[in-house]
């Protein structure tokens, strides 16, 4: 398709085709993005905050790209702006919304990351930093057969005024085992946009960590298709709505392939006057025979004046499922809570922190990354 | 020296939940409180420890001859008091190794909380938790949550362990439980008693008591102290039930039964 038709779909799309809900209508505040869409490009990348400076990024993609190193059995290509070759950005996630037509029609810096067939490649660690005004990054990840290692996506958009979008589009060959991950930082300024498409084959393991902690308005969608006979993949996210943010985590998992498995398990906690909906939907397709799909999400409201969803939908087409459950559920800290922590010894400030370190940590990206919880809480827009 | 409670009312919104209790708990002795439901037995436990809503009308309650009604549930809790809950709630989100290391840290009054500042409580939660019979995986899943009664019992007698009190509290901490793991919690407050500290165990059947031998047994019903006495007094309650005992004592008006 050509920028001149995605430009045309970005002025006749909708954000949105349906509301999300009748009450609610749309967890994503898209007035937020819609501000925001005459930006011009960044001239200026937001630096890697200190909390992640320790990470050891092998592409940092912010205004320009800079490949740092290869790993072995990996190969990187930059793709440049309105790169127009094979593979075609957009395939996978096709544009079917204005915020899809807006991405295709703008991202200026792009990635084809591809890992050879039954390679170990290690960590490979993405950089994709906001700048002072739009910034777009494209990624298409392809992760060969029996391939062995983990994909780290750092997405930090930093203290100006912009908009950020992130589409990775990836695909995981048979029998291959990794973990795709996904750390998203946003400063109150920011307003991102991001979308990552998992495809998983036969008999593959994907692993997903995600630990989103949002911004002025942070929609971080995963939708992880789960298409190979057998394929297993297990979710673990934690997401923050801090003070005067706003959040839509969105996990999706659809099981195509016969056996496949699915577990997504998500915790959330939303501080004063933030703002978090939590949602995931998972689709068992009627082709997934003998399918298991496992949905959990738990949000905590810990603040005055915050506002939680937990949403969670699963729906089975196949006749023949081996499993299938949801849970949901939105609570507030309650009295007993409190008291039992306090009787530990804990103050109602360490209460809280406590709490909230315990959400943060639950991806454990946390713990993988050795970071500091407290320290990633405090990344605001004050820090440069 | 322990614990002084002392003349001790108590009210929870409109009702009188203990009226002037009073009870000594020595260090190196273990002092056990039994009542039927509704006795108010978990009510004095809450209010020793200072949970909002238990409002002291009259009384004192002391640690080593101080009185600590002024100070916050977590500053009685850093003065030595640990109560293990009837009914811990769950905390999702926090695992039960990082509340571990959180209280021990506060507790040796490091300001960090989730930091390890002494790897060896680590290895002794392992160590105490399988001897308690909990597997040591609970240890990194969040506190209480889907744990079974018996898990959640055995979570709160491995904090009490590793905190190293001077005074514990246990509320009930043989209900859900099989006989081998009475035997176990029984001989684990057979161990805080024997390093010195002060044990209330709150208890509604004297069953455990087979295993561990009180100093002192109080009797507590519809909120007042009604027999106190020792082991003795705990299989007579066995016996003649809770209703026998209110007769047999409860009219006297002084409330010690001589041992
Ligand atoms: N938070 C509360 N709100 C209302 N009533 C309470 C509360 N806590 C205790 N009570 C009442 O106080 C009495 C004593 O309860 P409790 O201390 O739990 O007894 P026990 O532990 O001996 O079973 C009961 O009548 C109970 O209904
Ligand atoms: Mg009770």
């Amino acid at each position: 398709m050509s920028r001149d038709a995605y430009q045309r779909m970005l002025r006749e799309l909708p954000f949105q085709h349906m509301a999300d809900t009748p009450t609610v209508k749309y967890y994503t505040d898209w007035k937020i993005f819609e501000e925001r869409l005459n930006l011009e490009n960044s001239s200026i990348e937001d630096r890697i905050p200190s909390v992640l400076e320790h990470l050891d990024y092998n592409v940092v993609l912010g205004v320009g790209a800079r490949v740092l190193k290869e790993p072995m059995g990996v190969r990187i290509r930059l793709l440049g702006e309105g790169w127009d070759g094979d593979p075609r950005p957009m395939s996978l996630v096709g544009v079917h919304s204005k915020m899809h037509a807006y991405h295709a029609y703008r991202w200026n810096t792009g990635l084809l990351v591809e890992v050879d067939d039954g390679v170990s490649f290690g960590d490979l660690v993405i950089a994709s930093l906001g700048g002072n005004a739009y910034t777009g990054h494209h990624i298409i990840l392809k992760v060969g057969d029996r391939a062995k290692g983990r994909v780290l996506v750092v997405d930090y958009a930093g203290p100006s005024r912009g908009l950020k979008t992130l589409v990775i589009e990836s695909t995981v060959g048979r029998e291959a085992d990794v973990s795709l991950d996904m750390l998203a930082l946003h400063s109150k300024e920011h307003a991102v946009y991001s979308l990552t498409h998992v495809v998983a084959g036969d008999e593959s393991n994907v692993k997903s960590k995600v630990l989103s902690l949002g911004g002025a308005m942070s929609r971080v969608q995963v939708d992880y298709i789960v298409e190979g006979e057998k394929a297993k993949l297990s979710t673990l996210a934690s997401a923050i709505g801090r003070e005067g943010t706003k959040s839509d985590v969105i996990l999706n998992s659809v099981n195509k392939g016969p056996e496949s498995e699915v577990m997504v398990n998500a915790r959330g906690a939303v501080l004063n006057k933030g703002y978090l909906a939590l949602r995931g939907s998972a689709i068992v397709s009627e082709e997934a025979r003998w399918a298991s799909s496992e949905i959990e999400i738990q949000v905590v409201i810990m603040g005055e004046e915050a506002r939680g969803h937990a949403v969670p939908v699963l729906e089975i087409h196949s006749g023949d499922v081996a499993k299938a459950n949801h849970a949901a559920g939105i609570s507030h800290v309650l009295e007993e809570q409190r008291f039992y922590l306090k009787s530990r010894g804990l103050s109602d400030e360490e209460v809280s922190r406590l709490l909230i370190a315990g959400i943060v940590e639950f991806s454990g990206l946390v713990e993988d990354l050795k970071l500091d919880p407290f320290k990633l809480l405090a990344v605001d827009a004050r820090e440069a | 020296m322990g614990l002084e409670v002392i003349g001790l009312t108590v009210r929870v919104r409109d009702k009188i939940v203990l009226r002037r209790v009073s009870l000594n708990v020595d260090y190196g002795t273990v002092h056990v409180v039994m009542g039927p439901n509704g006795s108010g037995k978990s009510s004095l436990a809450y209010a020793i420890m200072g949970r909002e809503g238990y409002e002291v009308l009259e009384g004192d309650i002391r640690v080593d001859g101080e009185s600590i009604l002024n100070l916050e549930t977590h500053e009685r809790a850093l003065k030595g008091i640990y109560l293990g809950m009837q009914d811990p709630p769950a905390i999702p989100g926090v695992r039960l190794s990082t509340l571990l290391i959180a209280s021990t840290n506060k507790r040796m009054g490091v300001s960090e909380l989730t930091k390890i500042a002494n790897p060896k409580v680590v290895k002794s939660a392992h160590r105490i938790a399988s001897e308690i019979g909990l597997s040591a995986e609970l240890l990194q899943r969040e506190v209480n949550v889907g744990f079974s009664g018996g898990e959640r019992k055995r979570g709160e007698l491995l904090q009490a362990i590793i905190l190293e009190p001077k005074i514990a509290i246990l509320d009930e901490p043989d209900s859900g439980l099989d006989i081998d793991g009475i035997r176990k919690v029984a001989s684990y407050i057979g161990s805080l008693r024997d390093s010195g500290r002060a044990v209330m165990l709150i208890t509604h059947y004297a069953r455990m008591l087979h295993f561990i031998k009180p100093d002192t047994v109080t009797v507590l019903i519809g909120g007042e102290v009604v027999a106190r006495g020792g082991p003795e007094l705990a299989f007579e309650v066995e016996e003649i039930g809770y209703e026998g005992v209110r007769r047999k004592y409860g009219s006297q008006s002084t409330q010690t039964v001589n041992t």
